[in-house]
Formats: C-alpha cells, sequence, structure tokens
C-alpha cells in the first residue's frame, strides 16, 4: 500500500530523476548563531553551493546584499530581534537591493511555531524547522526551485511581488 | 519574458542540469561534510550545556543573560539530533519552553532550569543513552515545564 503511494506521488519521480548544479549560484546563510551557521553551510556545500556568504550578523547581512545580491537565501531571524523580521520583509520589498525574487528559506528552532504567520506575512518562500535533516532540506530547496518559474510568472500576472504569493509548509 | 523572470529569481537556472548532481549524489556528499564536523561540533555542544550552566542562578537572570540561555538552548536543539543526540535537542527543545514560558510570565525558577541543564549534561556526556533512560528523563522535563506552561506541552511542538 505505502508502495502505491510513493508511485503515485509525481514530485517523488521528479525530484529522483532531477539533476542539479549550484556551484554558480550565489547563496546566502543568515543565522546569529555560529554552529548552526556553519552546519548549514556544510550541508549546502555537500549539494553543490560554492558561493555561500555566512554572516552571524545581521546588518553586516544587509549590506552585502545591497551591494552583492543573492539568488537564495537562508535565514534564522528569530535571534536577530525585530531586525530579522525587517531583513526578510525589506529584501522581498527590493529595499534591500536586486534580490528581492530571491527564495528566502527561514530556518528556525524553538520560534518555528511563532515564525509561520510572522513570516508569512514579512514576505518568507518556505519555514524549515530545526532540527532538519539534509534530505529535508534538499528537497524543499529543490521543490521550490523546480516551481519557482511558474510561481514567478503568475505573481507577476498579478501584479504581485513573487515571494507574497503563499508560504509553502512543512 | 521566461528568461528574465529566471534571471530574477535564480535558483530555477541551476536546476535540470546535464552538468549536475542527484539527490542521492548530493546527500551523500552533505553526510561527509557533516561527519567532518563531528568532533567540533561534539565539543562545541558539551561547551554551550556548560555555559548554560554558568548562567544559572538563584535570582532570575538579566536580561541579557536569559536571552543568551535562550540562544545557547536554541543552538543546541538545532544540531543536536544531525550527531545522534536526539535526546539532548529535545532535553534543549524543552528548556526553551521553559524559558519561554517564564518570559512571558516575568517569573524564574532555578531548580527548573538547573533540574533541565542537569538533563542536558547527562544526555550531552552519555555516548550512547538508552532509549528507556532518555524518554523517562524528558518525560520528567515534560512535567517541569508544563507546571509553568500548562497549555504548552512538549507533545504539542
Amino acid at each position: 500500500m505505502q508502495d502505491a503511494f510513493k508511485l503515485a506521488d509525481p514530485w517523488a519521480a521528479k525530484k529522483s530523476r532531477l539533476k542539479f548544479n549550484f556551484d554558480k549560484a550565489n547563496a546566502m546563510v543568515v543565522d546569529s548563531n555560529l554552529l548552526s551557521l556553519e552546519v548549514l553551510s556544510s550541508i549546502l556545500s555537500g549539494f553543490g553551493f560554492r558561493h555561500i556568504a555566512r554572516f552571524h550578523d545581521i546588518r553586516r547581512a544587509a549590506e552585502h546584499i545591497g551591494s552583492h545580491g543573492a539568488e537564495v537565501i537562508f535565514i534564522d531571524p528569530y535571534s536577530f530581534g525585530p531586525e530579522g523580521f525587517d531583513f526578510v520583509k525589506e529584501t522581498r520589498a527590493g529595499r534591500l537591493g536586486a534580490s528581492a525574487a530571491a527564495p528566502i528559506f527561514v530556518v528556525t528552532g524553538h520560534a518555528f511555531m511563532r515564525a509561520v504567520t510572522e513570516m508569512r506575512d514579512a514576505g518568507a518562500s518556505y519555514i524549515i524547522a530545526k532540527p532538519f535533516s539534509p534530505t529535508i532540506l534538499l528537497d524543499r530547496i529543490l521543490w521550490v526551485a523546480a516551481n519557482e518559474s511558474r510561481r514567478v510568472a503568475a505573481a507577476f500576472q498579478n501584479d504581485r511581488a513573487p515571494g507574497q504569493m503563499s508560504v509553502e509548509m512543512l | 519574458m521566461m528568461d528574465d523572470l529566471q534571471r530574477q529569481t535564480g535558483l530555477a537556472a541551476f536546476i535540470d542540469r546535464a552538468d549536475g548532481i542527484d539527490a542521492e549524489e548530493a546527500l551523500s556528499r552533505a553526510d561527509l561534510h557533516l561527519a567532518a564536523m563531528k568532533d567540533k561540533v561534539h565539543k562545541s555542544l558539551a561547551d554551550s550545556v556548560q555555559e548554560i550552566g554558568a548562567l544559572i542562578g538563584d535570582a532570575a537572570p538579566s536580561e541579557p543573560d536569559m536571552r543568551r540561555l535562550y540562544h545557547l538552548s536554541d543552538g543546541v536543539l538545532s544540531v543536536a539530533s544531525l550527531y545522534g543526540k536526539e535526546a539532548l535537542g529535545r532535553a534543549a527543545y524543552s528548556l526553551c519552553d521553559l524559558l519561554h514560558a517564564f518570559g512571558n510570565q516575568r517569573c524564574w525558577n532555578a531548580a527548573a532550569v538547573r533540574l533541565h541543564h542537569d538533563a542536558m549534561r547527562l544526555l550531552q556526556a552519555a555516548p550512547h543513552p538508552s532509549a528507556d533512560d532518555s524518554a523517562h528523563l524528558l518525560r520528567g522535563l515534560e512535567k517541569v515545564v508544563a507546571a509553568f506552561a500548562p497549555q504548552r506541552r512538549m507533545a504539542d511542538a
């Protein structure tokens, strides 16, 4: 019975065939906890990301995204207080540079339950609860990447910013 | 139009690539990277648990110390299970619950926090705590949290 469900899952089938190369993607990881920052960066490095800008200082992260941009952002905003929320909101609104359409993954621990509504409103693309496994993280990254073009196209048709469409939950 | 959109988003341009790797290979590489950090992570977890212990006093901590306690505990729960320390991660989550409840109610109970710290210390130091022992310990912590935050139990997390 379980096999039948697996076979019927189109995303699982697509994902198993998907090949990806994040070698030239500019990723950004923002987390005030150094260990968490390092572990997440290490997993992303395993996935093939070679350009990972890491920040445990939210102001420096904001400066960096303003000057360099990013194609994908991973952030645990809660330990930064209101500045973490503002970072997500301002990035999505395009006030920190040209990365308004970049997927923003909010990766957070104990604050997860609070994050759902707040971060959806701020414009996060996806919210992932810590602790997460590399399997979960990769699945969400690939899902967002695979659905991104369709989501952005729909957003532009509706005159909305891409990240304000929806928040996909685990 | 689609090209413009893809340039703006970014990630879509990096999938469906003939020169790419598949999920199985990516996960295998990620596991190798995580394994390389094992000693460093274990030391860091031990340091965090030790610092939590040092911050606990009989009187309520200052606001910065309270934030630091929560931050350290949140850090432990974030990575412990990736390195086979699931019970430690759950104990850290319980401590976050407790501190969150104290913050909301503006109260402090040093014994309840010390109990969490003792449990975390044991779970961090034990190479392979038995499932029964860990479950027993975590049930005890859950009861402590329930006494201060009855409406928010670990089971709801």
